[in-house]
């Protein structure tokens, strides 16, 4: 019987993989989840493993940790308990797309799912969740959020953009669309996974999409910031074309970080951690 | 404003230059060549970060911040220089500001002024006082940037710290603004801090020379120039980073090319300044505001919290 297959959901944060899970969540009824805080333990490890998060060499250095025993071992431990359902299973936690390099070395087949935003909106939502209200108020966090964005992004389709199921779902469609984008979705997993639901799974899952609860809608604004890069829109661009199907290979060269990129991402990341405690 | 052509005896001689590029040395030099730099109490003291002191005028300091407060944007922000320019027209802080000028005239010679800010506020005072002779200072970002992170940061904190990009950025708006000012400013001479530290006799004679011409002095330049020399002590010269600015990847290809360009007017090749080819990165203004708030902040609570 051939091994079950993983369901990635990626995306960068306040993207809505977080309610794409929630959907597909509910199609799966089995396989699903894992220990959150150990999960978040390990990411943890994996990254300080190889220095710091925003370096370019990320990736590749993932990669390599995959080919160690001990980091196998490890990660078999949290994959196992999951992987032995019968049918797919979902791995739900978002930042795996910022570590898909090593976990795409220890599944086979994958599905996955890809869900992106307009970074803009992605990122006001992202520092009203996330970030203390004094902070909020000194602080400017477009070009930020949009280096983010643009990493977590490269590092992410990389690994699936060529896998042989992948999605990519776009927030906006999904809030505009509820209907279409769902019976898109539901094709979409009743092909990768073999099983097929009905029409019933389709107003099933609508229950889970508030169209009203779609805030910061500014979809304009990423175009004409003067702090987004001419990549940075490309890149945004060859989503919302992939969120319509359009069959386009991923070529990253296209979509090149700036050398001086890495140097603002951990500073910032730096002093807000001072300043509030904890990382972003 | 005073705007006669001919050269009042109490011009003033301006350093203009961002920090840690050489200025509180330039401004030595300036002193010792004979400007007044004023009462010595006014002028801070030396520390282990400027062993022979920093040559900052506390009320010239004062009333920068008063009117770049009152503009309601960072220097960093495009709009400051025709925000500063209506400053000027404010009455009283045109009032604060000549009367700062008096002050330093009343000594009846030459004087100096130095703070690094000021190189950003040139739209304002250019509407206030006579023209000044202008020294600028040019030093490669890459090591002034290692010489800035060791101030003001707590070690756990430098340890992580890397500040080329930032620091190239912050210095790129100052080089391009004080280039953008000498365009309507002849009198100015551009001083190279590495030449400075390597051929000593060389450069201190040629900055001496200038001034001189400036101020119609025709006797006793060899003792001025003496005097200035002895206070260069090349053991001064610390962080040279072992990687060239032109090397460096954070740099940007428009901040090389400009430092190529300022070699050559330190030179004194005067190469027409277009500053369309120095443009800068999309997000400079994010980061140089993000970098001054949240270090603001940390610095502001960590004072809240010493007993």
């Amino acid at each position: 019987m051939p091994p079950a297959r993983p369901l990635f959901i990626v995306g960068v944060e306040r993207s809505g993989a977080g309610l794409i899970a929630r959907l597909v969540g509910r199609s799966l009824p089995t396989g699903r989840g894992g220990d959150p805080a150990a999960y978040a333990a390990f990411s943890g490890d994996l990254i300080a493993a190889r220095g710091d998060r925003w370096s370019p060499g990320l990736p590749e250095r993932l990669a390599e940790l995959a080919a160690d025993p001990a980091w196998r071992d490890r990660a078999r431990e949290l994959i196992d308990p999951v992987a032995s359902a019968d049918g797919p299973w979902l791995w739900p936690y978002p930042e795996t797309g910022l570590l898909l390099p090593f976990w795409a070395q220890l599944v086979a087949d994958p599905i996955c799912i890809v869900a992106g935003r307009n970074p803009y909106d992605a990122s006001r939502s992202f520092l009203e969740n996330r970030f203390p209200e004094k902070l909020k108020r000194i602080i400017q966090f477009p070009a930020y959020f949009s280096f983010r964005w643009q990493f977590t992004t490269l590092v992410q389709l990389s690994s699936c953009a060529a896998w042989s199921d992948t999605l990519f779902v776009g927030y906006e469609l999904m809030m505009r669309s509820p209907v279409e984008q769902v019976r898109r979705l539901v094709r979409f997993l009743d092909s990768a996974t073999g099983v097929s639901h009905g029409d019933d799974a389709v107003w099933t899952l609508l229950e889970d999409i508030d169209p009203s609860s779609w805030h910061f809608r500014d979809e304009h604004a990423f175009f004409e910031l003067g702090s987004i890069t001419k990549e940075q829109k490309q890149l945004f661009r060859y989503l919302q074309r992939r969120a319509g199907d359009a069959a386009e290979p991923f070529a990253p060269e296209h979509f090149p970080m700036p050398p001086y990129a890495w140097e603002y991402l951990r500073n910032f990341d730096l002093f807000v951690e001072q300043a509030v405690g904890e990382s972003v | 404003m005073s705007r006669d052509n001919s050269a009042p005896p109490c011009r003033p001689v301006w350093v203009l230059g961002i920090d840690r590029s050489g200025t509180s040395l330039v401004s030595d030099l300036i002193h010792r060549w004979g400007a007044y730099a004023g009462d010595a109490d006014s002028l801070g003291g030396a520390d282990v970060f400027n062993p022979q002191g920093y040559f900052e005028y506390s009320p010239m300091q004062a009333l920068l911040h008063e009117v770049a407060v009152g503009t309601d944007v960072t220097e960093w922000d495009p709009r400051f220089p025709a925000l500063l320019q209506k400053q000027a027209f404010n009455p009283e802080l045109r009032e604060k500001a000549l009367a700062l000028v008096a002050e330093m005239e009343k000594e009846g010679r030459p004087w100096l002024w130095k703070e690094p800010f000021i190189s950003l506020h040139m739209s304002f005072w250019e509407r206030i006082v006579s023209p000044p002779v202008c020294v600028m200072t040019v030093r490669n970002p890459h090591d002034s940037a290692s010489s800035f992170t060791r101030m003001g940061f707590r070690t756990e904190v430098r340890e992580r710290l890397r500040l080329t990009s930032y620091f190239s950025l912050r210095w790129q708006v100052f080089m391009l603004a004080i280039l953008d000012y000498l365009e309507r400013n002849d009198e100015h001479l551009v001083v190279c801090y590495e030449s400075l530290l390597r051929e000593p006799a060389a450069e201190v004679d040629r900055l001496c020379r200038f001034l001189d011409r400036c101020f119609d002095q025709t006797q006793g330049g060899a003792e001025r120039s003496a005097r200035m020399v002895a206070a260069i002590d090349p053991k001064l010269w610390r962080y040279k980073e072992p990687t060239s600015f032109f090397d460096v990847p954070e740099a940007t290809e428009a901040q090389k090319e400009l430092l190529r360009y300022l070699h050559r007017r330190a030179a004194d090749q005067r190469d027409p300044f277009d500053p369309a080819r120095y443009p800068y990165p999309p997000h400079y203004q994010e980061y140089l505001d993000n970098f001054d708030q949240l270090v603001g902040y940390l610095q502001e609570r960590s004072s809240k919290s010493q007993p």
